[in-house]
C-alpha cells in the first residue's frame, strides 16, 4: 500500500515536472522571441487568433466570415486558434439538423460523459473529465444559465433551432474579454444564439421547419432575421415540440426477457427567443435578448421489479431577458457591461403521494407539489486593455443575486449574493500563447432557517499555455492548470433539515497536457487535424449525500477523494472526389476515474460510477451536390451505477448507429428546401446510460425544412 | 457489429458465499435470511442467507433461485419474515410482498401492496402496512405456488402513512406516522380488532410514530421518531390487552429487538450524523433501564450507521448490521451476550431485516 502511494506520488511529482519544465521553456522562448515578435507584427489582428464566440459583437464574429466562406472545407478549426482543448459543432456540420436538443450535439464531443435518463424528457446533463456535473457551467451567448436549485443545467431543455454553435471548452473560454463568472468553473459548454449576416441585398433571412418522428413526435420551428437599419437588425424564433414518449424497452438477464413500453414519458415544449442587435458607427455594440420557455411533461422514473408505470409530473416555465453592450475606447480599451434576470419556475407533483398542507390554520389533504421560483439577477463589468500589441489584460467583475422559494416545508427561502472579481491577461509572443487568471470569489448566504448569514471567500488561478515550435510545422503543444470550486447548492443547504453550515465548497484541481495538429491541403485530402490531450484531475470534499436516522432525509456532506487520469483523442478529416465530400470525426476518450476517499474501505480506489474507461464516437458525412447522407457510432464502454463495483452495479457497455439522409431542392430565388429522413438507433440496441432508466430502441423521424 | 464483442451483458448473477466459521462450530444457532434494502430506485434489493450448520454466508441468492422473476426482487426491500412455511419479503418500491418457499426461496406468488412497508401475521392471515394510509389484509390460504399475483382481500383504513405493527392480546397495533407532511406528523396507534377485522380504538401517543413489537409479559412496545428537532425520539411501553401507556421512556431509540424480557436497542442520531450512538439494554418486566453497552466500545467505535438488529432466540447471539454510507455494501455483526465478535460478514446494499429459519 505505501508502496503503491509512493508511486503514485511520484507519477504524480514527476507529472506535475514535466508540465512546469514545459512552462518554463514556453516562458523562455517566449521572451526571447518576444521582442522580435512585437515589432514585426504591430497590426495582428487579434480576432483571426481568439476563439470565437463573443456575442457582443455580433459584425465581427469570426465564425460567422468564416461561415460565409466555402462551408466545409475552410472552416479553421478553433483548435488552431485555441490555447485550450476546445471541442465546437455549429448549425453548418451536417449532424446538427438530426439533432432536437443541445444534448443531443454535446454526446458526440470526447471527455464528456452525457447522463441521459432517457427518452426526449429524460433529464441530460454532462460530466465533463469526470470532475461531476455541478463543476460545468452551461453559457449562453456569454451569460450563465444558472440554476442555484441544483447547480446542474438539464441540456434536453434547449432545442437547435435558435443557436448558431455549441462549444465546450475543458478549462474556460479563454477569450479573456468575459464576464468573470466565465472563470469560476471546471470548464464550460458555450451555446451560441443563431445570428445571420445581412446586408441590404438580403436584407432578411429564415427559416420553417416541420417534423414528425416515432413515438407521437411532432416538432416545428421558425426563425426570422431582419435587417431593420444600418445599425439595427432583429432575430426572432419559435419552437414547439411535442411527443407521447412510449417507446418500448426490453430487459434480459437470459432466462425472462420483458418487453414493456414506457410510460409517462410525454413531454410538451416551446420555447421562443426574441433578439435585437445593434452595431453603431463607433464600433459600439449592442444586443438584447429575451427568452421564454414552458415545458410540460411525466417523469417516466426508474423501472423496478413490478413498476413499470409512474405518475410523478413536471411543469417548468423559464424566463430570461439578457442585454450586453461593448464599447471600444480609444485603440487599446473595451469596455463590455452585461445583465440579466432570469427566472424559473418549476412544480413537482407526484399524485400518488398524499399529504397535509397546513394553509391559513387550516389543514387540507393533498397530493404531493412542490413548487420552487427561482429568481436571479446578474451584472457584469469587463474592461480589456491592451497593454502591447499582443497582450491584453483584463478586469471583470460581476454580481450575482439568487432567490429562490421552496414550499417543501414552508420554511426554506434562502438567497445568495455572489460576487466575482478576475484579473486575467493574454499574451501571445510569436508562436507562443500565455493566458493567465485569478478569480476572487465571494459568496454570502443568507439563511432563513438560523437568520444567519454565512460568508466564503477564495482565490482560484487558471494558467495556460501554448507553443506551437516550428513555424511551418503546424504542431501545437498546449497545458493548462486550474483550481476551481463548486458551492453547495440549495438543494445540498436545504432540502435536509439539518442546518447545513459547515458544508464546504467542492473543489477541483486539474492538470492537462496536450498536442494538436491541422493542416489542409488543395489535393483530395483537404484536411487533417489530430488532437490528444491528457489529463490528471483531482476533486476533493466532494458533496455527497448520506441518509440519517430516516431515509426520508438524507445529509450532505462533504466526503470524497476522487482522482481521475485520462487521455482524449480527436481525429477529423475532408476528402472531396469527384464533387463527393466526405467527412470524418473520431473521437475517443479512456478515463480512469477512482474514489480514493477511504483507505481501506471496500469502494477504495473503485471506479467512480458511471464514468466508463472507453468511450467514443465516429461520425461520417457524405455530400454530393443537393444530396448528403450521415452516419454516427457512439459508444459507452462498460462502467457501475454504484460506487461499490460489483456484478450488481455493472452496466454494460452500449452502442448506437444513427443514420440520416437529406436533400435540398431549391424552389425559387432563396428560396430553398430540403427534406431529412432519420433513422435513430439501427440496430435497436436496448440499452440505459443511467441504471434502471431504458432509451428508445430503433427510432424515426422525418422533416421538411425551407430556408428563404 | 463491430464492436459486439465490447458488450458484456451481466445474465443471472451467481451468490457469492463465504465460509465464516467451519461446519457445526455455529453450535445451536438458528440459520437466517437478511433483506438488504437497496436505494431507491436502483432495484438492488438483495436477499442473502445463512447456513448455520454449514458456516456459510451465501450474498445474493434471489436470482440464482428465481432467475425468471423480470427485474429480481426489486426496489427497496422494507420487511422480511417466516411464517408457516412460508418467507414474505416486503419490496416497496415494487409495490408487492414476495412469497418465498422459506427453505429454498423459491417463489411461490406475489401480493400487491402499493407502498408496502411492514408484516405482520395471526392466524391464517397475512397483515401489511400500507402508506397509502391502511393495513392490507390476505388469507394464507391463496397464496399458493402458481397463484401469480395475489390481490388483497382487504384494506384497514388507519392513520397517515403508518409504518410498524405487531399482533398482541388478539389486537393489532398499527404505528402511524405521518411522514408524509412534516411538521404535521400523524401521532396515533390504531389498534384493530382481529376478530372483527376494524379498528376498534385509536391511542394518541406521539409523532411520527415508527415501530411496533410486542413481548411475552403481555406489552407493547412503539417507538417514535420525533421531529429530528426538538421532540426526541422516544419509546413507549402499551399494555397489551387495554392499550393503556405503562411508560414512555425519553430514551431517544433508533432501532430495536426483544428477546424474552430484554429490549436491545441503539440510539438514534437524531441530530446530526456524528452524534454518539450507544448500545444498550432495556428490562421490559421491570420497566427500567439496564447500564452498560451491549457492544465493545471497539465495536460501537467501528459501526459507523446501525441498522438492523435482531438476537437470534435460540443461540443467544446478537446480529448487528452497519449500513456505513448507504452507497455502499454493509457489514454484519454475529455477536455474543459479552460484546466479542466472532464473525463479521460484507452483506449487501443497506443491511436491514432479519428472519430466523
Amino acid at each position: 500500500m505505501i508502496n503503491d502511494n509512493l508511486g503514485s506520488i511520484r507519477k504524480i511529482s514527476s507529472f506535475l515536472a514535466g508540465w512546469i519544465g514545459l512552462c518554463i521553456f514556453i516562458l523562455l522562448s517566449g521572451v526571447l522571441t518576444a521582442q522580435s515578435s512585437i515589432h514585426s507584427l504591430p497590426t495582428r489582428n487579434k480576432n483571426t487568433e481568439r476563439p470565437v464566440a463573443d456575442t457582443s459583437l455580433p459584425f465581427n464574429d469570426s465564425a460567422n466570415i468564416l461561415q460565409d466562406v466555402n462551408l466545409y472545407t475552410t472552416i479553421l478549426p478553433a483548435v488552431i486558434s485555441c490555447i485550450d482543448p476546445i471541442q465546437v459543432i455549429t448549425r453548418k456540420y451536417p449532424v446538427w439538423q438530426d439533432g432536437l436538443s443541445v444534448s443531443d450535439m454535446v454526446r458526440y464531443f470526447s471527455g464528456v460523459q452525457l447522463k441521459d435518463y432517457g427518452g426526449v424528457g429524460g433529464l441530460k446533463t454532462v460530466d465533463v473529465r469526470s470532475l461531476g456535473t455541478r463543476h460545468t457551467a452551461v453559457l449562453m451567448d456569454g451569460l450563465p444559465l444558472e440554476n442555484a436549485q441544483n447547480g446542474q443545467v438539464d441540456l434536453g431543455k434547449y432545442g437547435l433551432n435558435d443557436l448558431s454553435s455549441i462549444s465546450i471548452y475543458k478549462n474556460q473560454n479563454s477569450q479573456i474579454f468575459q464576464p468573470a463568472t466565465a472563470f469560476a468553473s471546471s470548464n464550460a459548454i458555450y451555446l451560441e444564439s443563431r445570428m445571420e449576416s445581412l446586408d441590404s441585398l438580403r436584407p432578411q433571412k429564415g427559416s420553417l421547419s416541420m417534423g414528425t418522428g416515432s413515438f407521437g413526435l411532432y416538432n416545428g420551428s421558425f426563425y426570422g432575421a431582419k435587417r431593420l437599419s444600418n445599425l439595427f437588425q432583429i432575430e426572432a424564433s419559435v419552437d414547439a415540440m411535442t411527443t407521447k414518449g412510449d417507446y418500448p424497452y426490453t430487459y434480459t438477464n437470459g432466462v425472462y426477457d420483458t418487453t414493456l413500453k414506457r410510460n409517462n414519458g410525454d413531454v410538451k415544449r416551446f420555447n421562443g427567443k426574441l433578439s435585437l442587435y445593434g452595431h453603431f458607427e463607433d464600433s459600439s455594440a449592442l444586443s438584447v435578448i429575451v427568452y421564454g420557455f414552458r415545458r410540460q411533461m411525466g417523469l417516466p422514473g426508474a423501472i423496478v421489479s413490478n413498476k413499470f408505470t409512474n405518475k410523478e409530473r413536471q411543469d417548468e416555465s423559464d424566463f430570461y431577458g439578457q442585454t450586453s453592450y461593448f464599447k471600444p475606447v480609444g485603440t487599446k480599451d473595451k469596455i463590455k457591461v452585461q445583465f440579466k434576470y432570469n427566472y424559473n419556475y418549476l412544480k413537482y407533483s407526484n399524485p400518488e403521494i398524499n399529504k397535509l398542507y397546513l394553509v391559513n390554520g387550516d389543514t387540507i389533504k393533498g397530493v404531493l407539489a412542490n413548487h420552487y421560483r427561482q429568481s436571479s439577477y446578474f451584472f457584469s463589468a469587463a474592461n480589456l486593455y491592451q497593454i502591447l500589441p499582443g497582450w491584453d489584460l483584463d478586469l471583470s467583475a460581476d454580481v450575482h443575486y439568487d432567490h429562490l422559494r421552496m414550499d417543501l416545508n414552508g420554511l426554506e427561502n434562502p438567497y445568495r449574493w455572489t460576487y466575482y472579481g478576475a484579473i486575467a491577461s493574454y499574451v501571445t509572443i510569436s508562436r507562443v500563447q500565455l493566458a493567465g487568471n485569478l478569480l476572487y470569489t465571494n459568496v454570502r448566504d443568507h439563511q432563513q432557517i438560523n437568520d444567519g448569514i454565512i460568508g466564503k471567500q477564495k482565490l482560484s488561478p487558471a494558467f495556460s499555455a501554448s507553443w506551437q515550435p516550428f513555424e511551418g510545422l503546424p504542431v501545437k503543444f498546449r497545458s493548462f492548470f486550474k483550481k476551481s470550486f463548486q458551492m453547495p447548492t440549495f438543494n445540498d443547504l436545504y432540502l435536509t433539515q439539518y442546518n447545513q453550515t459547515e458544508l464546504r465548497p467542492e473543489n477541483s484541481e486539474q492538470y492537462s497536457l496536450g498536442i494538436s495538429y491541422y493542416k489542409g491541403w488543395s489535393g483530395l485530402f483537404k484536411n487533417l487535424q489530430l488532437e490528444l490531450d491528457g489529463y490528471y484531475n483531482e476533486v476533493k470534499d466532494k458533496i455527497v449525500a448520506i441518509p440519517t436516522t430516516s431515509l426520508f432525509r438524507w445529509q450532505m456532506v462533504n466526503l470524497g477523494l476522487a482522482k481521475i487520469k485520462g487521455l482524449e483523442f480527436t481525429a477529423k478529416s475532408t476528402f472531396e472526389l469527384n464533387g463527393w465530400l466526405l467527412l470524418s470525426t473520431l473521437e475517443y476518450t479512456y478515463q480512469d476515474a477512482r474514489d480514493y476517499t477511504k483507505p481501506g474501505s471496500v469502494t477504495y480506489k473503485n471506479e467512480l460510477p458511471y464514468i466508463p474507461r472507453h468511450s467514443g464516437s465516429f461520425i461520417l458525412s457524405i455530400l454530393k451536390d443537393r444530396f448528403g447522407m450521415n452516419y454516427s457510432f457512439i459508444y459507452d464502454g462498460e462502467r457501475y451505477s454504484e460506487r461499490f463495483n460489483s456484478l450488481v452495479s455493472y452496466v454494460p457497455a452500449w452502442y448506437t448507429h444513427d443514420v440520416s439522409f437529406n436533400y435540398r431542392l431549391p424552389i425559387k430565388g432563396p428560396l430553398t428546401s430540403a427534406l431529412l429522413l432519420s433513422v435513430d438507433n439501427v440496430f435497436n440496441q436496448h440499452y440505459d446510460v443511467i441504471e434502471n432508466y431504458p432509451m428508445p430502441g430503433r427510432n424515426f423521424k422525418i422533416g421538411v425544412q425551407f430556408d428563404f | 457489429m463491430l464492436m459486439a464483442g465490447c458488450r458484456k451483458e451481466v445474465g443471472v448473477i451467481a451468490p457469492e458465499t463465504t465460509q465464516l466459521m467451519n461446519p457445526g462450530e455455529y453450535g445451536s444457532g438458528m440459520d437466517f435470511y437478511l433483506l438488504n434494502e437497496g436505494n431507491m430506485g436502483s432495484n438492488h434489493c438483495s436477499l442473502d442467507f445463512f447456513n448455520h450448520s454449514a458456516g456459510t454466508y451465501a450474498l445474493n441468492i434471489y436470482e440464482s433461485v428465481n432467475p425468471s422473476v423480470t427485474l429480481g426482487l426489486g426496489d427497496v426491500g422494507n420487511d422480511i419474515e417466516i411464517y408457516g412455511g412460508k418467507l414474505y419479503v416486503v419490496v416497496n418500491g415494487s409495490g408487492k410482498v414476495e412469497v418465498l418457499e422459506k427453505g429454498s426461496a423459491v417463489k411461490l406468488c406475489q401480493i400487491e401492496v402499493p407502498n408496502c412497508r411492514s408484516l405482520a401475521f395471526w392466524n391464517s392471515k397475512v397483515f401489511v402496512t400500507s402508506y397509502n394510509g391502511f393495513v392490507g389484509v390476505v388469507d394464507t390460504s391463496v397464496l399458493q405456488n402458481g397463484a401469480g399475483s395475489v390481490q388483497l382481500d382487504k384494506q384497514i383504513a388507519v392513520g397517515r402513512e403508518p409504518e410498524g405493527l405487531a399482533v398482541a392480546a388478539n389486537q393489532l397495533y398499527v404505528a402511524n406516522s405521518g411522514g408524509y407532511s412534516p411538521p404535521l406528523y400523524d401521532h396515533t396507534v390504531s389498534v384493530i380488532d382481529l376478530n372483527t377485522l376494524s379498528v376498534s380504538k385509536t391511542i394518541d401517543l406521539g409523532i411520527n410514530l415508527n415501530d411496533v413489537q410486542a413481548d411475552n409479559y403481555g406489552h407493547v412496545v412503539v417507538s417514535a421518531r420525533g421531529n429530528y428537532a426538538e421532540v426526541a425520539p422516544s419509546f413507549y411501553v402499551l399494555d397489551a390487552s387495554t392499550g393503556e401507556v405503562l411508560k414512555h421512556e425519553q430514551i431517544p431509540v433508533g432501532n430495536f429487538a426483544i428477546s424474552d424480557s430484554i429490549l436491545y436497542y441503539f440510539t438514534s442520531s437524531y441530530q446530526a450524523n456524528n452524534q454518539k450512538v450507544s448500545y444498550k439494554r432495556y428490562n421490559l418486566k421491570t420497566l427500567s433501564a439496564i447500564a452498560g453497552s451491549f457492544l465493545t466500545s471497539n465495536l460501537s467505535e467501528k459501526i459507523q450507521f446501525p441498522y438492523a438488529l435482531k438476537v437470534d432466540p435460540k443461540g443467544n447471539r446478537i446480529l448487528i448490521s452497519d449500513a456505513g454510507d448507504y452507497t455502499s455494501p454493509g457489514t454484519l455483526y454475529w455477536v455474543d451476550m459479552e460484546g466479542n465478535v466472532l464473525w463479521q460478514v460484507q452483506t449487501g446494499e443497506i443491511p436491514g431485516h432479519i428472519a430466523f429459519l
